[in-house]
């Protein structure tokens, strides 16, 4: 169940002292989704991938570590 | 800007499910106020029903189809593969596991249909029809709430 990733969306959440419903209102998604992306349960699809990596204005491979 | 689009679809899909009531409550008004019967109605089917229920019975179709459509489009994406996990695993398995329930019951003698409803053909269909819906319906609830509490 848990990812091969391990993402770094909580970290850059805490940054910008967002919470999960903020983050997940700015995503377009829910905040079980951001949930479960944070705790590494749920590999998000490279659209959403993509709109991770704008609002955060990181690449995704600096979110995403293999 | 991709964000802003995500945010502006799901909120569009869930204005339209909105509309759509509207819509839906002022046909029901139609569905019970048009009490003649409906024109050009073929002999062949029996007696007429009134306007107001042909009226009712298709804005109920059309109303279905498309909140349905209008859900789905709001929900976003790990929502949606939780239900297609769901529909997947556990509409088969509720439908294999519950349809062998109830020929294992069958066949060992037990009375599945109420002694109240005639025991006719028609009766036994419609039992074996509910019961795969109602197995399946049961598998896919297990099924998605299983998906969520393992990624809470």
């Amino acid at each position: 169940m848990t990812s091969i990733f391990v993402n770094r969306l909580k970290v850059f959440r805490a940054e910008r002292d967002w919470t999960q419903a903020d983050l997940a209102e700015r995503l377009g998604v829910s905040r079980q989704t951001v949930q479960a992306l944070e705790k590494g349960r749920y590999d998000p699809s490279l659209p959403l991938a993509f709109r991770i990596s704008r609002l955060f204005g990181q690449p995704i491979e600096a979110i995403f570590i293999a | 800007m991709n964000n802003q689009i995500a945010a502006t679809k799901a909120a569009a899909s869930k204005k339209s499910m909105e509309d759509l009531t509207v819509v839906l409550c002022a046909l029901t008004v139609v569905g019970v106020g048009a009490t003649a019967a409906t024109p050009f109605w073929p002999e062949a089917w029996g007696r007429a029903p009134s306007i107001g229920v042909v009226v009712l019975a298709a804005s109920l179709t059309v109303f279905g189809v498309l909140h349905t459509l209008y859900w789905w489009r709001s929900l976003d994406e790990a929502a949606k593969e939780a239900h297609k996990w769901a529909w997947w695993w556990g509409g088969n398995l509720g439908f294999f596991v519950g349809g062998a329930a109830v020929v294992i019951a069958a066949f060992s003698g037990v009375n599945l249909l109420p002694a109240a409803v005639p025991h006719t053909d028609a009766a036994l269909i419609a039992l074996g029809v509910a019961a795969a819906f109602a197995a399946q319906a049961v598998g896919y609830g297990i099924a998605w709430c299983a998906w969520w509490i393992a990624r809470r």
